[in-house]
């Protein structure tokens, strides 16, 4: 299982349609702002919790992968509970949690062309404006799918480094994997070419 | 009729191809001048016999035009001429020889710096679009083609331009999967499959579109034995006109004509057999 991919299932959450699904997910965005009690976020996090269960995904197996989110939230609020105040980190720390659980609960259980789907007739009015909604929802499309093979390319650009010996450091993974993406981004634009889309 | 190898000008009324054309006595130095025989010059050179091909002459399928590239002050492609009418040719030759160069430019992914390449007539700059909906292309990384999350999204991504409608996508898509067994896969996510179903789900969306042509960029250099002779076994049912660029002499050695390219030139240009011979000879 990958936690941005889609995983097939029969539930009620799947059988959601998916414009629903991003309404739903927005209106919770608002509704988190409007409140800065913990207690009343906490019962927040927990029904967004609760749709994993729902939507017939194991949510020991949804923690053991989203460990690292779990660790950017950890720093997030240590950072907070350190300069400003405990307060403030829970209620912020809470806020992202929602934000997240809720986007993995939607990714996890919504195609992502259903997605692109409303989100091209979502962005159709800002067309005239210059947006190309066909664009930015084959752009969130691929972010998507490319989550996957960019990890694999971050391991072996580490791997590649250890076994020339070099130590763990972030700043000499990051020029190779630049690199190797930028170059990848080439040859999948070439791709969509070859494939005739006209965007 | 018969033409030596490699008669290279899809339009002879060209002053230059009346002066270059048929003309068989070469210098002994290799070295290429803009369209002229030069295959079987440097199969004199080296030794091999190399015969006339025939065709259908009046029928020009894929023709280069006197074509260079250049990328800053490296050449990359120089002077190629040539008429492509064999329904399978090989593409070989060494790393930065310009192979993964010369088959951009046959869909236009790769604009000429001079010169021109046509397919069925159509400019591949001009009419890229049109030229396009003909020619189908596989890179070497299938993990770069894909670019959507589900095998099933994928495919229906390469229908989307051609409007069909929910229920003729749903046929094209069966019928596609069916052909290249990866109805199993339809619903699976496409970075959980093998290196060879992924492989074989860019090829099936490069037939999706029912090609006339179909370019390889070596095709199954990613994958293991048994991947590699389902990718092959696949593109040998093909009816189409395949033109693979390729390391592998063994895929080269089927072909019907082999093109040897040597820093950007055509350095041989023959039945696969005496290609792959002059290619050896060259890396020795």
């Amino acid at each position: 299982m990958k936690l941005t991919l889609y995983i097939r299932r029969d539930s009620l959450v799947h059988a959601l349609p998916a414009g629903w699904k991003l309404s739903l997910l927005l209106v919770v965005g608002v509704l988190i702002l409007l409140t800065d009690t913990p207690l009343v976020l906490g019962g927040g996090l927990v029904l967004a919790l609760a749709g994993f269960p729902l939507a017939r995904l194991p949510l020991p197996e949804i923690f053991r992968q989203a460990r690292p989110l779990l660790i950017v939230l950890a720093i997030f609020f240590a950072a907070h509970a350190l300069f400003t105040s405990i307060e403030t980190g829970t209620v912020l720390t809470l806020r992202f949690a929602i934000m997240i659980a809720g986007g993995l609960l939607l990714t996890l259980t919504t195609r992502v062309s259903d997605l692109m789907a409303v989100l091209e007739r979502g962005l159709g009015p800002l067309a005239p404006l210059g947006l190309n909604p066909e664009k930015t929802s084959l752009v969130f499309a691929m972010t998507i799918r490319f989550i996957p093979v960019l990890a694999e390319t971050w391991e072996t650009v580490r791997a590649a480094q250890q076994a020339r010996g070099m130590d763990r450091n972030p700043l000499a993974l990051l020029i190779p994997m630049t690199v190797l993406t930028l170059r990848r981004a080439e040859q999948i634009s070439d791709a969509i070419e070859a494939r005739g889309v006209d965007l | 009729m018969h033409r030596p190898v490699g008669h290279p000008d899809p339009d002879p009324a060209r002053p230059s191809a009346r002066r270059n054309a048929f003309r068989l006595e070469f210098p002994r130095r290799l070295r290429q001048k803009p369209c002229t025989p030069y295959p079987v010059m440097a199969a004199r050179h080296i030794g091999l016999r190399t015969a006339p091909r025939t065709g259908d002459e009046d029928v020009a399928l894929i023709a280069f035009d006197t074509v260079s590239v250049t990328a800053g002050d490296r050449t990359v492609l120089a002077d190629i001429c040539l008429t492509l009418r064999e329904r399978r040719i090989a593409v070989i030759g060494a790393n930065g020889s310009g192979k993964s160069t010369f088959a951009r430019l046959i869909n236009g992914l790769r604009r000429p710096s001079a010169g021109s390449v046509t397919v069925d007539g159509l400019d591949t700059v001009k009419a890229a679009k049109e030229v396009r909906r003909h020619v189908g292309f596989l890179f070497q990384d299938p993990d770069n083609q894909i670019v959507m999350p589900l095998v099933e999204e994928d495919l229906r991504f390469s229908l989307k331009a051609l409007k069909l409608g929910p229920a003729a996508e749903n046929d094209h898509i069966e019928r596609i999967l069916d052909t290249y067994r990866l109805t199993h896969l339809r619903h699976q996510p496409s970075h959980a499959l093998s290196g060879g179903e992924k492989q074989l789900l860019a090829l099936a969306n490069a037939m999706l579109r029912e090609p006339r042509y179909l370019v390889l960029d070596e095709p199954t250099t990613l994958l293991d034995l048994k991947n590699r002779k389902r990718v092959i076994h696949a593109i040998d049912a093909l009816e189409q006109t395949v033109i693979c660029v390729t390391h592998d002499l063994e895929i080269a050695a089927t072909a019907e004509r082999a093109l040897v390219l040597a820093d950007g030139r055509i350095a041989f240009d023959g039945p696969a057999p005496d290609a792959i011979a002059a290619y050896r000879e060259m890396a020795e």
